[in-house]
C-alpha cells in the first residue's frame, strides 16, 4: 500500500531525535502558553515563529504544529480549573468541567480530557491519512449558501448549550452575534457601531471579547468567596481514573465527537470551536437525562474536547492540500512553510510528499507526547488550586492584562475587556450563559458574510438559501430545534400544571 | 440591579436584564437602520444588525414581560466589592503600562485587586505583584520576545 | 536567539557607519500595522534584519495591527521624530483617511518619506471552467453581458477591488465585486468555482495555477514579472493600465534630514543584496528600492490616484 510506505518513511523522519525534541518542546511550550489566560495557539505561535525562521523546515513545522495542539488542549486546562477557557474552542467545557472541579473532581476532568483529545485527535490524524484529498474536496464543494446553513445551525445549537431557559440562551447568541458586528462590513467598507473609536474600526479582538466574558466575570464572581471556589482535590492517582460507569457513558460522546470534529475541522472558519459547541448540544439532547448537562458530568467534558481536537487535526487538510488557511492559526503556520520556501498549495502533497507524511505521523507522535506529558502533569495542575484564591486571582488578572495589552499594544484594550467584563459579569448574574454569547460573537459576522455572497451570487434569489442539499437540511434541522425549546418549555410548563413560584 | 429580591411578586433580575436587552438590541438596531437596508441583492450594512438587533429586542422584551406575568424565584446577587476593585485593577494596569512599564502596572493592578478579597493582605499583595513582575517578565518579554515596556520611560 | 545572530553580525560594520554619525545610538522600531506571519510582517523582518547590519543598530519590528495598519500609522505620525520610530506602510496607508473615518492622521503632512521598497503585483485569475484563454477572450465575454459576470477581491476598498474598480472603468466593464475577507478565501472561490474571476496576489495564483486549479489572464503591474514572463501585463490589453501595492517606509514628519539620509541608504544598501532580493521575490514581492528623494516626489501622486480610486468606491454602491 502507498499510503502506508509513504507513512512509515514518515515516521522514520519524524522519529529522529532531533524532530523528537522539536515536538516535545512544541507540546510542552504550546500547553503552557494554553494554560496562561489570555494567551493562546494563536499568540504562541505567532511570537515563535521568528525562532523558526533558523531551524529546519521539517522540524519548524513540527514544532509549530505542537504548539497548535498543544495550545488547544492548554486552553482546556485553564477552562477545567479557573474557568476562564485558554481557547475559545474550550469555552464550552468550562460548563461541565469547571462544575467538576468545583465537586473536588478536576483530576478526572483532565484526566478525561486528556483521554478524549487523544481519541479525538487520532480519529482525526487516520481520516486525514486516508481520505485527504476526499474532504479537501467536500470543503472545496461547500457553497456560501451552505455555509450559512452549518453556521445557522451551530448557533442555534450552541443557545441550547445553556443551561436553564432556551430564551436567554438565544438572547445570549444574538448579543454576541450583535457585537461581533461592530468596526467595518467586509462587504460595504461602512463602519458600524465604532462609537467614534478606531480601535474598533477592525472589530473586537477575539481575545479581548473571551477575556472580558469569561476572565473578568470569572474573578469578580469567584474573588473573596469564604469558601475556597474549587474546594479539596483529590490528587492521588488512583482518583484521577472515572469510574467505570463513568468511562462508559463517555465512549459514545468520544466517538460521536471525533466524527463530527473531523468533518467540521476541515472547513475553513471556526472548525474546533463550532464543532465542540454542536458535540455538546448533540449529547445533551441525545441524553436521557439532558438536565444533568451543565452540573459536572463527564460527557460534558467528553464530547467537546474529542471534537475540538479532531478538528483541529483536521483543520490541516485545506491548509496543506489546498495551500488556502481556514483560520488565523492556519495562516501563520503557512507563513512559517513560506518563509521555508515550501509553497503550500495543490502540489505539497505530491512534490513535498516527505513533508506531508512526517507532518502526519509528528501529529500522531505530538498527541501521543500530549498524553504523555498530561497524565502525570494532571497532578501537578490540580496542585495549583491549592494556591489560595487571594493570591491566584491576582495573578489571573495580570496575566490577562499582559496577554491582552501584547496583542496590540494597545492599552485602550484593557479598557474594552472591562466593559465587555460588566457586561459579563452582568449576563452572569442574571442567568445568561457566556458561552453562546461567544459562539454568536465568532460565528455571526461569518455568517453575515456568507448570507450576503450568497443572496448577491444568487442575484437577490431567496430560494437559493434552499436549493443546495447541505443547506436544505441543516436549516430544516435548525428550524426543529429553534421550535423545539419555545415550545418544549410551555409543553414542560403545562404538564407540570401552573408556573410555579 | 439590586441584591436577592426575597418578593415574589416580580423577578428583578429578569426584568431588568430583559429591559436591558432592549435597550441595548434596540440601540443596535436604530444605528442599523441607518447604515442602510438595501435590497435582498446588495444587502446595505445595517440589514443583518437591523434584522437580529429586532430580534433580540423582541426576545429581550419576552424575558421582561415573562418576569413579571410568570416569574421564577430570583436568586442573583451582584458582588459589588469584588466588580469595584477588580474593574480598578484592570483599570490601573491600562493606565500604567505605557508611562510607567510593566513592574508598576503589574505591581498597582495586584495590590488594588487583591483589595477585592477582604483578607488580602498589603505586604502579601505586594510581594505577589513584584513575584508576577518577574515571573512575567521572563516570559513574555525574555522567552516570547514582546517588546512591552518594563521599566518608566524616563529611566 | 535572534537578536543574538543580529548583534554578532552587527559588530564589525559598527565602526565604519556609526562612528561618522551619532545617530542611531539606540535599537530602531519598525512599526508594522499587521499581525506577525502575514506578508508586511515578513517584509519587516527581512529588511530589517538587513538594514539593521548597515546600521549597526537593531531594527524591532514591532506590530500593531488594526484598521488596514491605520492605526500603525497614526502612532508612528505621533512618535518622537527622532529617527527610532518608522512605518513600514502600504498602499492602504496612503488611501486610509478616504477609506476609514478618523485615521489621525495625513499621508503627506505627518510623515517624511524614507525609502520606496517594493511592490506586490496582483494577478487576474479565472477558473479552469471559464471558457476564456487570454485577456481578449476575458474582454470579449465581459464586455458581451454586462452586470453579468462577478470577481472575487479581498474586501471592499482594497487594492484587489480598486485594481477591478480601474480595470472596468479603464476598459469600459461592467463586472460585480464580491468581496471576500482576506485573500485566502478569494482564492478558495475562484478555484471552486463559486466565482468565476478574481483579482489575488500573484504569489498565490501561481501556486494555484501549477495545480492546475486557476487560470492566470494577466499581471497587475505596468509590465510583466521578471520572474514570470509568460504572464502577460493586464497593460498590453488595456494601455495604461497598472494598480500593483506597493511597500516603503516611513518616519514621523519633523524627522532630521541626515537621518531621513542615513536610513535611506541603509534600506538602499540592503535592498541591493541579491539574497535578500531572493528572498523577497519567492515571497510575492517586486522589489523596486527608491530613494527617499525620488519616492517623496512620487508620493503625492500615489496618494492622489489611490485616494481617487478608493473615493468612488467607498461611498458609492
Amino acid at each position: 500500500m502507498d499510503i502506508l510506505t509513504a507513512l512509515l518513511g514518515g515516521f522514520a523522519e519524524a522519529i529522529t531525535l532531533t524532530n523528537l525534541m522539536y515536538c516535545f518542546l512544541g507540546v510542552a511550550l504550546g500547553t503552557f502558553i494554553g494554560v496562561l489566560p489570555g494567551l493562546g495557539a494563536m499568540i504562541g505561535i505567532s511570537l515563535l515563529l521568528p525562532v523558526t525562521y533558523y531551524l529546519e523546515p521539517h522540524s519548524a513545522i513540527i514544532m509549530l504544529a505542537g504548539i497548535y495542539y498543544g495550545g488547544e488542549f492548554g486552553g482546556s486546562i485553564a477552562s477545567i480549573l479557573i474557568n476562564v477557557p485558554g481557547t475559545p474552542s474550550s469555552a464550552v467545557t468550562c460548563i461541565d468541567g469547571n462544575q467538576m472541579t468545583k465537586k473536588g473532581r478536576a483530576a478526572v476532568a483532565l484526566f478525561v480530557t486528556a483521554i478524549a483529545s487523544f481519541i479525538g485527535g487520532s480519529i482525526g490524524i487516520v481520516l486525514m491519512t486516508l481520505f485527504s484529498p476526499l474532504i479537501a474536496d467536500f470543503a472545496l464543494s461547500f457553497k456560501s449558501e451552505d455555509y450559512f446553513a452549518v453556521m445557522l445551525l451551530g448557533l442555534v445549537a450552541s443557545a441550547s448549550v445553556a443551561r436553564g431557559s432556551a430564551l436567554k440562551g438565544l438572547v445570549a447568541v444574538l448579543l454576541g452575534v450583535l457585537v461581533g458586528t461592530v468596526g467595518t462590513d467586509v462587504s460595504t467598507g461602512v463602519q458600524r457601531f465604532t462609537l467614534g473609536f478606531p480601535e474598533l474600526v477592525t472589530g473586537v479582538n477575539l481575545v479581548i471579547l473571551a477575556m472580558g466574558i469569561f476572565g473578568l466575570a470569572e474573578v469578580v464572581s469567584s474573588a473573596g468567596n469564604t469558601l475556597p471556589p474549587s474546594g479539596d482535590q483529590h490528587v492521588r492517582m488512583r482518583d484521577m481514573l472515572p469510574t467505570r460507569d463513568e468511562a462508559r457513558r463517555s465512549t459514545g460522546p468520544v466517538a460521536r465527537g471525533s466524527a463530527l470534529g473531523s468533518l467540521l475541522g476541515a472547513l475553513p472558519g471556526a472548525g474546533p470551536t463550532l464543532s465542540a459547541f454542536l458535540a455538546y448540544s448533540f449529547e445533551k439532547r441525545l441524553s436521557r437525562e439532558p438536565e444533568k448537562f451543565g452540573t459536572g458530568i463527564v460527557e460534558g467534558v467528553a464530547a467537546p474536547e474529542s471534537a475540538n481536537n479532531s478538528a483541529a487535526q483536521t483543520a490541516f487538510i485545506p491548509t496543506l492540500t489546498l495551500g488556502i488557511p481556514g483560520t488565523a492559526t492556519m495562516a501563520l503556520i503557512l507563513g512559517a512553510l513560506m518563509i521555508h520556501g515550501i509553497p503550500p498549495g495543490p502540489k505539497l502533497m505530491t512534490e513535498h510528499a516527505d513533508l506531508f507524511w512526517t507532518l502526519v505521523a509528528s501529529f500522531w507522535i505530538g498527541n501521543l507526547f500530549l498524553l504523555i506529558l498530561n497524565i502525570p502533569l494532571v497532578t501537578i495542575w490540580v496542585r495549583l488550586l491549592k494556591i489560595p484564591y487571594r493570591l491566584l486571582f491576582p495573578s489571573i488578572i495580570c496575566f490577562i492584562c499582559v496577554g491582552v495589552y501584547s496583542v496590540s499594544l494597545n492599552p485602550f484594550d484593557i479598557f474594552l475587556v472591562i466593559a465587555i467584563g460588566l457586561l459579563g459579569y452582568g449576563m452572569r448574574v442574571a442567568g445568561y450563559e457566556a458561552a453562546p454569547f461567544l459562539m454568536g460573537f465568532i460565528l455571526g459576522p461569518l455568517m453575515e458574510e456568507y448570507l450576503r455572497r450568497a443572496l448577491l451570487l444568487g442575484r437577490g434569489d431567496v430560494t437559493v438559501l434552499v436549493q443546495s442539499p447541505v443547506a436544505a437540511v441543516c436549516l430544516a434541522i435548525t428550524s426543529l430545534m429553534l421550535l423545539w425549546p419555545l415550545v418544549g418549555e410551555h409543553v414542560r410548563r403545562l404538564r407540570v400544571g401552573f408556573p410555579r413560584p | 440591579m439590586r441584591t436577592t429580591s426575597t418578593r415574589r411578586s416580580v423577578n428583578l433580575s429578569d426584568l431588568v436584564s430583559g429591559l436591558f436587552v432592549v435597550l441595548l438590541s434596540g440601540g443596535f438596531a436604530l444605528e442599523a437602520f441607518g447604515h442602510g437596508i438595501g435590497t435582498f441583492a446588495r444587502m446595505g450594512a445595517g440589514f443583518y444588525p437591523f434584522a437580529l438587533g429586532a430580534i433580540c429586542a423582541a426576545l429581550g422584551l419576552g424575558i421582561a414581560v415573562r418576569a413579571v406575568i410568570a416569574p421564577t424565584a430570583d436568586e442573583a446577587s451582584v458582588r459589588w466589592r469584588g466588580l469595584l476593585f477588580i474593574c480598578a485593577a484592570f483599570a490601573t494596569f491600562g493606565l500604567l503600562i505605557e508611562p510607567a512599564g510593566l513592574v508598576a502596572a503589574i505591581v498597582g493592578s495586584t495590590v488594588i485587586g487583591a483589595m477585592a478579597d477582604p483578607e488580602s493582605r498589603l505586604w502579601e499583595s505586594l510581594l505577589l505583584g513584584f513575584g508576577l513582575s518577574a515571573g512575567i517578565w521572563l516570559i513574555f518579554v525574555v522567552l516570547l520576545g514582546l517588546s512591552i515596556p518594563v521599566l518608566p520611560l524616563v529611566l | 536567539m535572534k537578536k543574538v545572530v543580529t548583534a554578532a553580525l552587527a559588530i564589525p560594520l559598527m565602526t565604519g557607519a556609526v562612528l561618522a554619525q551619532e545617530y542611531p545610538e539606540r535599537p530602531i522600531s519598525m512599526v508594522v500595522g499587521f499581525s506577525p506571519g502575514g506578508g508586511m510582517d515578513t517584509l519587516a523582518r527581512l529588511v530589517g534584519d538587513r538594514a539593521s547590519q548597515e546600521l549597526g543598530q537593531q531594527i524591532a519590528v514591532e506590530n500593531r495591527p488594526g484598521a488596514g495598519g491605520t492605526i500603525a500609522a497614526a502612532h508612528v505620525a505621533e512618535a518622537e521624530p527622532d529617527g527610532y520610530t518608522l512605518y513600514l506602510g502600504e498602499t492602504t496607508t496612503l488611501m486610509g483617511p478616504v477609506v476609514f473615518d478618523n485615521v489621525g492622521y495625513d499621508p503627506i503632512e505627518s510623515f517624511e518619506p524614507v525609502a520606496h521598497l517594493a511592490n506586490a503585483p496582483l494577478a487576474l485569475v479565472a477558473n479552469p471552467d471559464v471558457p476564456v484563454e487570454n485577456l481578449e477572450d476575458f474582454l470579449s465575454l465581459v464586455s458581451e453581458k454586462p452586470g453579468e459576470y462577478f470577481y472575487a477581491t479581498s474586501g471592499v476598498a482594497t487594492v484587489h477591488h480598486l485594481a477591478g474598480e480601474i480595470l472596468e472603468e479603464m476598459a469600459g466593464l461592467d463586472m460585480v465585486d464580491v468581496p471576500f475577507q482576506g485573500g485566502s478565501p478569494s482564492v478558495t472561490a475562484v478555484v471552486s468555482g463559486e466565482v468565476p474571476f478574481g483579482f489575488v496576489s500573484l504569489n498565490a495564483a501561481t501556486s494555484q495555477a501549477e495545480g492546475g486549479n486557476l487560470k492566470i489572464l494577466g499581471v497587475t503591474t505596468a509590465d510583466r514579472v521578471p520572474d514570470f514572463p509568460d504572464i502577460p501585463a493586464i497593460s498590453e490589453a488595456v494601455e495604461g493600465f497598472s494598480a500593483a501595492p506597493s511597500q516603503f517606509v516611513l518616519a514621523p514628519a519633523g524627522t532630521p534630514a541626515d537621518v531621513v539620509q542615513t536610513l535611506s541608504e541603509a534600506f538602499g544598501t540592503a535592498m541591493s543584496d541579491e539574497e535578500l532580493l531572493s528572498s523577497l521575490t519567492a515571497r510575492g514581492f517586486l522589489p523596486d528600492y527608491q530613494d527617499a528623494d525620488t519616492f517623496a516626489s512620487d508620493v503625492p501622486d500615489m496618494v492622489s490616484t489611490w485616494s481617487d480610486a478608493a473615493s468612488v468606491v467607498s461611498n458609492g454602491n
